[in-house]
């Protein structure tokens, strides 16, 4: 809950931001004007650190501590997206990226939907450097490789939202257009 | 892999709980074989676990919340295609209940007269 308040705000102080990037005065009989080809896009401090004396390496299960009453806490997330004028087309919900990868995104405009000024995409990891006005809505992104790359104080690994953003003809200033999750992990085990 | 906490006691070799009920949010660190070295406590390969949830229990995103005197540890399993790494963090509870709570909280004498 905690992290979802962090992300919530700091996604109104960058919404802000890119809304002032994408949401300038149209160019005189700009609005209303259906893109020709808005298909699917192509293809806190630590006190105390505890060393690696416990640390174990097992090559399959590894018994929990045994007295009765153990309790476990797992990180199992729903990855959802969500589509309000455009989908994600790549990555998927919940794709595994790793650190220091580039990212290929790839974003599909709802028919009907008249972007104004293009579409961007972001995360609390970072936002592409593009803005596409026309399709194909296709971005890259690298993955960072430290947590303070990350914004809200939030760490790299684990899941990440993706949002893309752009002003829609009569939708007024909501530029929210679809936000997926990915799953930022390293593909290797951590060493001693 | 690494463990830490923000009010751990600098003269224990864990965590240290001294009233039941109170929680601390740790942190697990990796590092991991091309030099990174991250933060882990969200990965979805992570899997926090108390051997005791009498004594102890952990909640998501490292939250460990303080049950009833004792020891116990949370241990920490990151699990990738079948291969696993452990960290065990040695957990002790010398609690006291919470504040005591006076109930009912006023009591009412009705009228009386004073002097």
């Amino acid at each position: 809950m905690r992290s979802h308040n962090v992300l919530w705000s700091w996604r109104h102080v960058l919404c802000a931001s890119l809304l002032v990037l994408i949401s300038a005065p149209t160019p005189a009989g700009a609005q209303g004007i259906t893109p020709p080809t808005q298909g699917v896009a192509p293809t806190g401090t630590p006190g105390k650190i505890w060393t690696n004396e416990d640390l174990t390496s097992a090559h399959g299960a590894v018994p929990t501590t045994g007295r009765s009453a153990s309790q476990s806490s797992a990180n199992k997330q729903d990855f959802t997206s969500e589509s309000r004028g455009a989908t994600f087309v790549n990555p998927k919900p919940g794709q595994f990226v790793n650190p220091g990868e580039t990212l290929h995104i790839d974003l599909a405009i709802d028919s009907g939907v008249a972007l104004l000024r293009g579409a961007a995409i972001m995360s609390p990891m970072g936002m592409a450097s593009e803005i596409r006005e026309t399709p194909p809505y296709s971005f890259t992104f690298m993955i960072p490789v430290k947590d303070r790359d990350v914004s809200g104080g939030v760490s790299l690994i684990g899941s990440q939202p993706w949002y893309a953003l752009g002003p829609v003809a009569g939708c007024g200033h909501d530029i929210d257009l679809a936000a997926t999750t990915i799953d930022v992990e390293e593909s290797d085990l951590p060493v001693p | 892999m690494t463990a830490a906490g923000a009010t751990i006691s600098r003269y224990s070799s864990g965590l240290s709980f001294f009233q039941l009920g109170d929680d601390e949010w740790i942190r697990i660190y990796a590092r991991f074989p091309n030099g990174h070295e991250l933060d882990v406590t969200r990965s979805t390969c992570l899997e926090l676990s108390s051997s005791d949830a009498n004594v102890v229990r952990v909640a998501s995103e490292g939250a460990v919340i303080s049950v009833a005197s004792g020891n116990a540890n949370v241990i920490a399993i990151y699990t990738l295609v079948g291969l696993q790494k452990r960290l065990s963090i040695p957990v002790s509870v010398k609690g006291m209940p919470g504040p005591l709570i006076a109930s009912p909280a006023t009591v009412d004498f009705g009228d009386v007269p004073v002097g």
